[in-house]
């Protein structure tokens, strides 16, 4: 099992490599950041003295050892329009955007679970049918568009929500729906074709021979085998929730890191844009890490066998 | 005739039957949503010419114009028009033209490369192998459109080329996986090495012979892929970092409309009822072809 998890938090450590590698050369591939991030009508003496002050004229291998250096020291470097540190800046951002994707994890969690498990259970019938619709619709309907169907609904329409702000608790009502409506589709989806594999399977059959009743097959036996393989799934929700955070935040102008980044990538403020994609990067991994782990834990077949991770 | 022959006349002829046979038995709902996009690619083909006025001429006699008015200058709108006085249904039809443009060139470029870094690794093995497959995995522990966000950060936006051609890298990592390991299992199945003993080379191999034997798989992940570069693309326009101005898609005319939304909501309304539709037939028809193309399958 150690073994294992030390493989897994190697490869995980060489995402994260991978990814600061990764912006170092993006930054770098259109020639200097320098000249991406000034007008074009900068004077060239100004250009030259600043690609002299950020070292840009060194060897790119100096350069990249250095980039290291400087994140390791948790400098990401400064936004140029106020000279203020990237990192700080971000940070403002990220309690709104935790609150964001933390309430539309959970109503992903409160929508995909119960109603995959009410498909599968009444697996061909019209409730099932209807729930899978469902689920087709909420997973092919865009979330810029979603967002605005709610705003001309329950804003513009009925009045009972403001279209902005992020003061109150009601103003979270409209992006998290926005946010999980997507991926409680999929986790509907996930749960209830999990929850059919194991309704099949021979220790279900024991256990309604030795006389269980349906609802406690379905309930105590039944649904922790189904959630095992829906905890994967759960990992990729965390990307899901990043990207969907960028365009939720935009439609309903919640002050998060998603419209930051928009903003960002806009104005071309390239260290701020590279904090961000470090700290989701980093938060993914981490996210990956803690599913691959627990599911060792809860599973012990992954602990031996094969090591089918792979 | 000789055998062979026959069956070379016949077989396109049968395939295109056996297609038309499992439409027509597809159910409602699948006939339904084909019709659709039957009708999307229809507009996006002809839309320059069957688009009523210049989508870019603008009249601020005509302004805000629900759907169905006739303006002052006495011209007939059957969408409205937007807040410059712009042709609700002109937009759309060319915004449908570069959205399913994007979509089609993007997924293919997308399919094209990712196919073929699978077989390069599955080709090579060793080090090359292993190399493609942390990237493989890399790309898939990381989200898209944040990848896509930061080279649009540096390069900034307006290369429509390089837009389309980031769009369609979406999914390249899944490709690759298929491609991979299909082929490497198909290596063992015996027919691909009787052909390498016949003296055919690499290419030959390849593209011959094993492609059109992981076709189908790869077909799946396109219907699967394509209504996502759509969404890649409408969503990234929609944050102002896609398709810029003259041109415009789906996603530049929904964030245009959302700013009227109190008063017109016809002009984000509409473009984005379209692109709901199309992703959500795109959906529909993609679950029907992976259960007519991959029959092992069971319906998720």
């Amino acid at each position: 099992m150690t073994r294992i998890v030390i493989r897994k938090v190697l490869r995980a450590a060489l995402t994260l490599f991978l990814v600061v590698t990764f912006v170092f050369f993006v930054l770098r591939i259109t020639g200097d950041p320098v000249s991406a991030m000034m007008p074009d009508d900068t004077d060239p003496a100004i250009m030259e003295q600043l690609r002299e002050q950020w070292g840009l004229n060194r060897p790119l291998s100096v350069q990249y050892v250095e980039y290291w250096r400087n994140i390791a020291k948790g400098d990401f470097g400064n936004a140029y329009r106020d000279g203020r540190p990237a990192l700080e800046i971000v940070m403002e951002r990220v309690p709104a955007t935790l609150k964001l994707a933390l309430t539309g994890f959970t109503f992903i969690l409160l929508t995909g679970f119960p109603l995959g498990i009410l498909a599968a259970v009444n697996r061909g019938s019209g409730i099932d049918r209807a729930i899978m619709t469902l689920s087709v619709t909420g997973f092919s309907l865009p979330n810029f568009f979603l967002g605005i169907l709610l705003i001309l609904l329950l804003s513009v329409n009925l009045r009972l929500l403001p279209a902005y702000g992020s003061e109150h608790w009601y103003n979270l009502i409209m992006p998290v729906i926005t946010l999980g409506t997507a991926g409680g589709a999929v986790i509907a989806r996930y749960v209830r074709s999990s929850m059919l594999e194991v309704l099949n399977a021979p220790y279900i059959r024991a256990a309604r021979a030795r006389g269980m009743t349906e609802r406690e097959i379905i309930w105590s036996v039944a649904l922790p085998n189904a959630a095992i393989p829906a905890i994967t799934v759960i990992g990729f929700m965390v990307g899901a929730l990043i990207s969907g955070s960028i365009v939720t935040e935009t439609v309903f102008a919640w002050p998060g890191i998603g419209r930051l980044l928009i903003d960002a990538v806009s104005s071309r403020e390239l260290a701020v844009v590279q904090t961000i994609v470090m700290m989701t990067a980093a938060s993914m991994v981490l996210a990956n890490l803690t599913v691959d782990i627990l599911y060792l834990i809860i599973d012990p077949r992954q602990r031996f066998g094969s090591g089918s991770g792979e | 005739m000789p055998r062979a022959d026959i069956a070379e006349h016949f077989e396109p002829h049968s395939k295109l039957r056996a297609m038309l046979a499992a439409i027509t038995a597809s159910p409602g709902l699948v006939k339904v949503a084909l019709l659709w996009l039957l009708l999307i690619v229809f507009i996006a083909i002809t839309a320059r010419w069957i688009m009523p006025y210049d989508y870019q001429a603008t009249s601020l006699l005509t302004r805000l114009l629900p759907p169905g008015a006739t303006g002052l200058d006495g011209n007939f709108h059957l969408l409205g028009t937007d807040h410059l006085g712009r042709d609700v249904l002109s937009r759309l039809f060319t915004s449908i033209q570069l959205t399913m443009s994007v979509a089609v060139f993007g997924t293919l470029f997308g399919a094209v490369v990712g196919s073929s870094i699978g077989f390069v690794a599955a080709r090579f093995r060793g080090w090359v192998d292993d190399i493609i497959m942390v990237l493989v995995d890399f790309q898939a522990s990381m989200p898209f459109v944040i990848i896509a966000l930061s080279v649009i950060a540096v390069t900034g936006t307006g290369n429509l080329l390089l837009f389309v051609l980031l769009v369609g890298f979406q999914g390249w990592e899944r490709y690759a996986r298929i491609s991979r390991g299909l082929t490497l299992s198909a290596v063992n199945h015996g027919y691909a090495a009787s052909v390498r003993l016949l003296g055919g080379g690499t290419m030959r191999v390849y593209l011959l012979h094993i492609l059109p034997n992981i076709m189908a798989a790869l077909i799946v992940q396109v219907s699967i892929n394509f209504p996502e570069t759509v969404i890649l693309e409408t969503s990234m326009s929609f944050l102002g970092v896609g398709i810029q101005p003259p041109n415009t898609s789906l996603g530049n005319l929904l964030s245009y409309g959302r700013d009227y939304l109190l008063n017109a909501w016809w002009i984000a309304g509409i473009p984005g009822m379209t692109i709901f539709l199309t992703t959500l037939s795109m959906s529909i028809v993609g679950d029907w072809l992976r259960d007519v193309l991959d029959p092992t399958t069971s319906r998720r």
